[in-house]
């Protein structure tokens, strides 16, 4: 267990250390600096503030998107089904450098080039694919009859979706939230080319740090890129152990 | 029934969208904003006027901390508080910038994000030869007058001339940077490093970016003669002969290279690395203040001292550029001249801040200024200030470093 | 069709179906047809270049690697788990702590920790095996890309372990308990019951993980040998060139990329298990 915890301890002891080179195990002073800057300096901060509102509506649009179309695509034919899946993992499976170019090209065309509204768009398409084949699962293991009986007995369309619906989806809704900010909040390499380098976000900052050579501040960075990863993910989990699991 | 539900919102969400889209696209088109080449022609009362309250996106090399804590803290109040002007510094230098700003030329962006550009070498070519640059506009700013314009290193940006597409701001000189505690006599000349590191096999590299590439070119020059065989323009015959005796010479070194001449470092951030853990002895950098700078930071060991080869070392001078779709030119200009300004060259020499080269021509600062400026460069870590002059080769034509560098990644890397 | 079903499809050929192929759209463009253009002779220029299958090899090369290694561990602690429910438990939090790490950060720590004069060498210079850097093994910036591998398998692993536990839970224990009932030794429900099972179930996730790793950029970025270049790396690094029409070999080799990502997602739906 310590292979798993080894490279966080390298980090944690990395951004508190100043002038710490081979052959040296242990920093020779401990240095805050780095952490106090993360926060002080206004750039850095604008990296922080962006990656986290760019993950928050790449969560919510994409789980608001995909959960009606994962639920439409589970109850359609085989063929429909399996069209809208083979493109949802196309989202996903594209190299970022492949469809990056692209995006951009889109992105410009559309005058959101460089903006954080062109980054969103970016970041939706991968997010939608994970989420879309996330509630095609959840909704191919849905239990019909939950549906049916709210509607014998007289719930109407939104009701049913507000009393009955959403509630037992309260997990698989989590996770996807969970899924769709980490989806955005780690990404790099779309960050980059639809966002031309006007767009600052945290993962490109760690990048910039380290390929500045500084390792203390990119340690920083990639542990406030963990950190928050972390807690979501732990969120969900905990979010998911208070609901009734809707999988049979 | 669920689905009809379903239905029924998925199209109200699409008809949304596209009347969304529809909406962004036809915001996009609006009027394109002053050129600098028209704003250089009206006097600077009114640039400043027009460039009081505008926004400057800058796009410059975020890699360095204490570079982007000078431009931030020092830089940006001040342009505010004199002149009404908002600076963002945000990253952009190089190959993504001629990339950037040629996928916006071919999407008819008349209005681009930034305003402002750090460029120099290769990347003012390929952003002039595209016309991706506004200008003329850089003889008009007020502080031009003191650039030190007789410099070859200054007046010309790879033996390109500006011609007002380009505002000077800051001068480099390439430099070897030892430790001075692991090698208290670093060899002194092109040869004599050539013995040395067959003597110490696996402990010398250079990186596969623009410091490695310029390491190269002295070399070249140095294996063929001098840097005058290489001055007028690019000429292929005299560049291949060249280039034959450099790779000769690696070819001949490569098995007593660091992993044996098969890896090379990516940048010069990793060089450092390399060299500030022992897994090497020898660094390289476009900047000879960076044995300080950097030692300040915590990224080189403080013994770290700079030196330059006996035969000579690569000197170049940096540049500011207004792109061609700026929103913001006036605000640009204005930046661009307060930059040129005494007191922002001074600071942006200080050790502690950046120690980057004035452009300023002392003789033409009063003598007050010329003592301060004097104060600063004097650091027993760095080479002092005559060797420097001494040593320094102008840069030539920006194709040698293409074709070295296109030339390298095939046959050598 | 019928408007239930014609409708659904429509979304979803928007809202995915247009950014794909708006990216595939302007790769051929660029390829063949654009400012820096290509022609059919460029394809076969690109195809026969060896520096371009040196690429393409240590892509795939990371990719199986990692993913193969990685699911082997995944699967030997999903198997080794003994059903005490505090040890599983503590296992499972453990393990699974990597799997939220962004990418990136898990470079930079593979970097730190891994690296000629990276961590674990000062420990053993420490401890006296060793006593200069280039004595500790060559993981970064080497030709095998073993950090990169190590790095992969650091992060994929938790993710695979995942699914494998989830697969266990919902569907392992009854033919297994079936087959010991009849008989089997162990090895053998492991072999022909268990192994099977888990694979065919983790299929669709072998081959995320796989593509995920083989279009990665971040991982060679940091990591990675520059001799032979990954080919994202190699795609980034010809589209940025200054000579012009090394773009237009930048857009073929991505759509070449493209094509093998278009094959792994073919391969997942054909395994993607249609009625769980």
């Amino acid at each position: 267990m310590l292979v798993v915890v080894a490279p966080l301890l390298v980090l944690i002891v990395t951004s508190f250390a100043h002038g710490w080179f081979y052959p040296r195990v242990l920093p020779s002073s401990f240095d805050v600096s780095a952490w106090a800057d993360l926060f002080a300096i206004g750039a850095h901060r604008d990296a922080l503030m962006n990656s986290l509102s760019l993950g928050v509506a790449t969560a919510v649009v994409a789980t608001a998107l995909a959960l009606p179309l994962g639920r439409a695509a589970a109850l359609s034919p085989r063929a429909v089904r399996r069209t809208i899946a083979l493109l949802a993992f196309t989202a996903v499976a594209l190299p970022p450098v492949a469809l990056g170019v692209g995006l951009q090209l889109s992105v410009l065309s559309l005058g959101l080039g460089g903006t954080l509204s062109g980054v969103l768009l970016a970041h939706l398409v991968p997010a939608l694919g994970y989420l879309t084949l996330v509630f095609l699962g959840v909704f191919t293991r849905w239990d019909a009859r939950v549906d049916e009986t709210a509607a014998t007995l007289g719930a109407n369309g939104f009701a049913r979706w507000r009393l009955v619906l959403i509630p037992l989806l309260r997990r698989p809704i989590a996770e996807a939230l969970a899924l769709g900010f980490l989806v955005s909040w780690a990404q790099v390499a779309l960050t980059l080319l639809v966002g031309g380098g006007a767009v600052r976000t945290l993962p490109l900052d760690v990048l910039a740090m380290l390929q500045a050579g500084q390792d203390q501040r990119a340690a920083v960075g990639a542990l406030a890129l963990t950190i928050p990863a972390l807690i979501v993910l732990g969120a969900s989990r905990a979010a998911a152990r208070n609901t009734p699991a809707v999988v049979a | 029934m669920p689905t009809a539900f379903v239905v029924v919102m998925m199209r109200r969400v699409s008809v949304a969208a596209l009347a969304l889209l529809a909406l962004m696209s036809g915001c996009a088109r609006s009027a394109p904003p002053a050129s600098a080449a028209a704003l250089a022609r009206l006097p600077w009362d009114s640039v400043l006027a027009r460039a009081k309250g505008q926004t400057v996106v800058w796009r410059i090399w975020r890699g360095d901390p204490s570079i982007n804590e000078f431009i931030d803290t020092w830089v940006a109040p001040r342009v505010r508080e004199q002149f009404g002007i908002t600076l963002q510094a945000v990253s952009g230098q190089g190959n993504e910038l001629v990339d950037q700003l040629t996928v916006e030329q071919q999407a008819h962006a008349t209005t681009g994000t930034a305003s402002l550009l750090w460029i120099n070498g290769e990347t003012f070519g390929a952003l002039r030869t595209r016309q991706l640059l506004a200008g003329p506009w850089s003889n008009v700013l007020p502080a031009a007058a003191l650039v030190d314009s007789m410099s070859p290193i200054i007046s010309r940006d790879f033996e390109q001339d500006p011609a007002g597409y380009e505002s000077p701001w800051g001068t480099v000189q390439l430099a070897m940077i030892y430790d001075s505690a692991r090698t208290p006599q670093p060899p002194r000349s092109l040869a004599e490093l050539a013995t040395w590191i067959r003597a110490h096999p696996g402990r010398f590299t250079y990186d596969q970016s623009f410091a490695g590439i310029t390491f190269l070119k002295g070399a070249m020059y140095a294996l063929n003669g001098g840097a005058a065989t290489y001055a007028g323009g690019f000429d292929s015959t005299k560049y291949l002969a060249g280039r034959t005796r450099l790779f000769a010479w690696l070819d001949s070194l490569k098995p007593f290279l660091w992993r044996q001449g098969t890896q090379y470092p990516p940048d010069v951030a990793a060089l450092h690395r390399l060299f500030a853990n022992r897994e090497i002895d020898f660094s390289v950098s476009n900047n000879q203040n960076e044995a300080v700078t950097k030692a300040m930071q915590g990224i080189l060991p403080t013994s770290s001292r700079a030196m330059v080869l006996r035969d000579g070392t690569i000197a170049n001078a940096h540049f500011l550029g207004i792109p061609f779709n700026a929103p913001s030119a006036a605000g640009a200009m204005v930046v661009a001249n307060f930059l040129l300004s005494p007191e922002a060259q001074l600071e942006k020499q200080r050790p502690t801040v950046w120690a980057d080269g004035t452009v300023l021509g002392l003789d033409r600062l009063p003598l007050a200024w010329r003592a301060r400026f004097d104060s600063v460069v004097n650091d027993p870590r760095l080479v002092p200030a005559d060797s420097l002059r001494r040593y320094a080769r102008p840069e030539v034509s920006p194709r040698y470093h293409e074709r070295l560098q296109a030339d390298w990644r095939k046959s050598i890397r | 069709m019928p408007r239930r079903t014609a409708l659904p499809l429509l979304i979803a050929v928007l809202l995915l179906g247009a950014p794909i192929a708006a990216g595939i759209g302007y790769l051929i463009v660029g390829a063949f047809a654009g400012a820096d253009a290509g022609s059919a002779g460029s394809l076969a220029r690109i195809l026969g270049d060896p520096g371009v299958h040196r690429s393409a090899a240590l892509s795939l090369w990371i990719a199986s690697a990692g993913t193969l290694i990685a699911l082997c561990v995944a699967l030997a602690i999903t198997l080794l788990l003994d059903g005490n429910a505090r040890v599983d438990r503590i296992v499972r939090t453990l393990a699974v702590l990597p799997l939220p790490v962004p990418t990136v950060a898990a470079t930079v720590a593979v970097l730190l920790l891994l690296s000629q004069s990276g961590w674990l060498s000062r420990v053993a210079s420490t401890l006296h095996f060793m006593s200069m850097p280039s004595e500790f093994p060559a993981l970064v910036y080497d030709p095998l890309a073993i950090g990169v591998i190590l790095a992969v398998v650091w992060k994929e692993m938790p993710f695979l372990l995942l699914v494998a536990l989830s697969l266990q839970s919902l569907r392992g224990t009854v033919l297994a308990d079936t087959a010991r009932t009849l008989g089997a030794t162990p090895w053998q429900v492991v072999r022909r019951v268990t192994l099977p099972l888990l694979l065919r179930g983790m299929a669709p996730s072998i081959i995320a993980v796989f593509v995920f790793v083989l279009g990665s950029l971040e991982l060679p970025l940091v990591l990675g040998p520059s001799s032979p270049l990954a080919l994202p790396l190699l795609i980034q690094e010809r589209r940025q060139a200054l000579d012009a029409v090394l773009h237009g070999d930048a857009y073929l080799i991505a759509l070449l990329a493209t094509a093998l990502a278009l094959v792994a997602a073919l391969a997942h739906e054909w395994v993607r298990d249609d009625a769980a």
